[in-house]
């Protein structure tokens, strides 16, 4: 287990977070929600930048107070509002990195610049949005880090930049057994990269999957109201009432299919599993 | 700590012209005005000032946040600000006062330097003084509050000052007195006195940064 969070608390007046989740080695989990739900205040407990009120975390099997600055030359970072001072250029930070990881690849960073035309030395606070993102991404990944903790990474980006970051994250994971942590409000980046995901809603993780499952067995049954009185309920997740009667989350899509001839089943995504899961009620 | 001193450095590296302009200002009032103790009091005060400075910058877009994701302890950042300080009192202090010492070496052949040479210890104090009563506030309060905090903090010390001075004149101990006995200590009594109440100044404005520091959240 590379990363694991049991019973984790933390309470603001407005919000509280009460969270379980584990990376396992050589696997991307994603961590999904809306805005506000709880993914950077969680990465911020992992991280050790919030206190927390209860529950545990472990970082490489120690707890993160005890992380040395050697275990976190092991991480690689992206914060969706942070990263290295805008009066900085990147030919400024290249002795930062070499002075700080032991394992920074500058050869490799370098290149990766040039590849995504990152300008070395502009400041970094008159990058575009797209090229701070890649940048921040590129830091991250630049020291061989085991795990990759990434916040919202692409946030703002338009397709095709989104699609390069993404790309480097399936290389980056393809030259070993790293892990990644990730989190993304753009359900889509996760479905082509995370192995397992999490959705958060309120603070709470409503539900773990993998993706794999999530898009095979998950399904939404579009019934009638009669229809739905006649259906068997044991895999029925939420249902929502609707114009023409109910929309029914399920992890068993096949039975239905299977069992019910004649009945909408449509194939399960992330956003349609997501609101279900938040907007719909118990059977 | 090395990584943090590089990125504060290259921070001041991107105000390279603010600094030569200071440099130049401090060079011309010399002139004009004939002191000597000008560029180093200035100078030194100035420089020393940009470590506050690096701390709005940490500041600035949240990017303290990244900065304890790297692998640097919150013991090592601070530090490394008091170590900054240090060095960008010292530096310039150095280079001012060289400075110093030979224009009034070319202007005034022969003339006695002893002047000159006590007050430019006494100038380096003052600057590192500045900064241990300073860097606390910044740390909690942040640039914009960090101001308001620190007219707080100076009324605070005026108001101690007028208490002692008025509990020793109750008392009957004669403050004009003790402080003339000052003077009597020496140069190097002097400066050995100066330099142990920076020293233990700063030693207690690290304790009180670092603790800040710890419970910060970001």
């Amino acid at each position: 287990m590379i990363l694991k969070l049991e019973n984790v608390e933390k309470h603001y007046e407005q919000f509280d977070l009460k969270c379980s989740l584990e990376v396992h080695k050589g696997c991307v989990t994603g961590l999904i929600g809306q805005n506000g739900a709880g993914k950077s205040t969680t990465f911020k407990a992992i991280l050790g930048l919030i206190n927390t009120d209860g529950g545990k975390i472990e970082v490489f099997g120690k707890e993160i107070k005890s992380l040395s600055a050697k275990d976190k030359e092991e991480i690689g970072v992206v914060l969706s509002d942070s990263g290295f001072s805008g009066y900085l250029t990147v030919k400024d930070i290249l002795p930062i990195l070499t002075s700080m990881y032991s394992a920074f690849d500058q050869n490799d960073f370098l290149k990766k610049c040039r590849h995504f035309s990152i300008p070395m030395d502009r400041k970094i606070k008159e990058f575009s949005t797209g090229m701070k993102a890649k940048l921040k991404v590129l830091v991250a990944m630049s020291h061989n880090a085991k795990l990759l903790i990434l916040d919202e990474p692409t946030a703002g980006l338009d397709v095709i930049a989104r699609d390069e970051l993404l790309d480097l994250m399936r290389e980056y994971m393809e030259q070993g057994d790293a892990s990644i942590l990730i989190s993304s409000h753009i359900s889509s980046d996760l479905e082509g990269l995370c192995d397992d995901i999490y959705m958060i809603h309120d603070g709470q993780i409503i539900m773990h999957e993998e993706t794999d499952r999530l898009l095979g067995d998950y399904g939404v049954l579009k019934v009638t109201a009669q229809e739905y009185d006649k259906l068997d309920k044991r895999y029925i997740l939420k249902r929502k009432k609707e114009h023409y009667g109910y929309s029914c989350l399920t992890n068993e899509k096949q039975y239905y299919l299977d069992n019910y001839r004649g009945i909408t089943v449509e194939k399960g995504n992330i956003d349609e599993v997501i609101t279900m899961m938040i907007r719909g009620e118990e059977k | 700590m090395k990584g943090l001193l590089i990125k504060d450095f290259k921070l001041l590296k991107s105000q390279t012209n603010f600094f030569i302009t200071i440099f130049i200002i401090g060079i011309l009032l010399m002139v004009m005005q004939g002191s000597p103790i000008i560029p180093i009091s200035y100078g030194t005060l100035m420089f020393s000032m940009f470590t506050l400075s690096t701390i709005s910058y940490d500041e600035f877009d949240n990017c303290n946040a990244f900065l304890f994701t790297l692998p640097v302890t919150r013991k090592q950042y601070v530090l490394e600000k008091y170590v900054f300080g240090i060095l960008v009192a010292v530096i310039p202090w150095a280079v001012s006062t060289g400075i110093s010492v030979i224009y009034q070496t070319i202007k005034n052949p022969g003339e006695d330097l002893t002047e000159l040479l006590i007050s430019a210890p006494v100038m380096l104090c003052f600057a590192l003084v500045f900064l241990g009563l300073t860097l606390p506030v910044q740390l909690k309060f942040g640039a914009d509050k960090g101001r308001m905090a620190m007219f707080g903090v100076m009324g605070v010390i005026v108001v101690i000052g007028f208490v002692i001075g008025f509990v020793l004149k109750s008392l009957g101990i004669p403050l004009e007195e003790m402080i003339s006995n000052l003077t009597t200590m020496g140069l190097a009594g002097l400066l050995g006195a100066i330099l142990t109440f920076c020293a233990v100044l700063w030693v207690i404005s690290y304790s009180v940064s670092l603790k800040i520091i710890v419970k910060k959240q970001f």
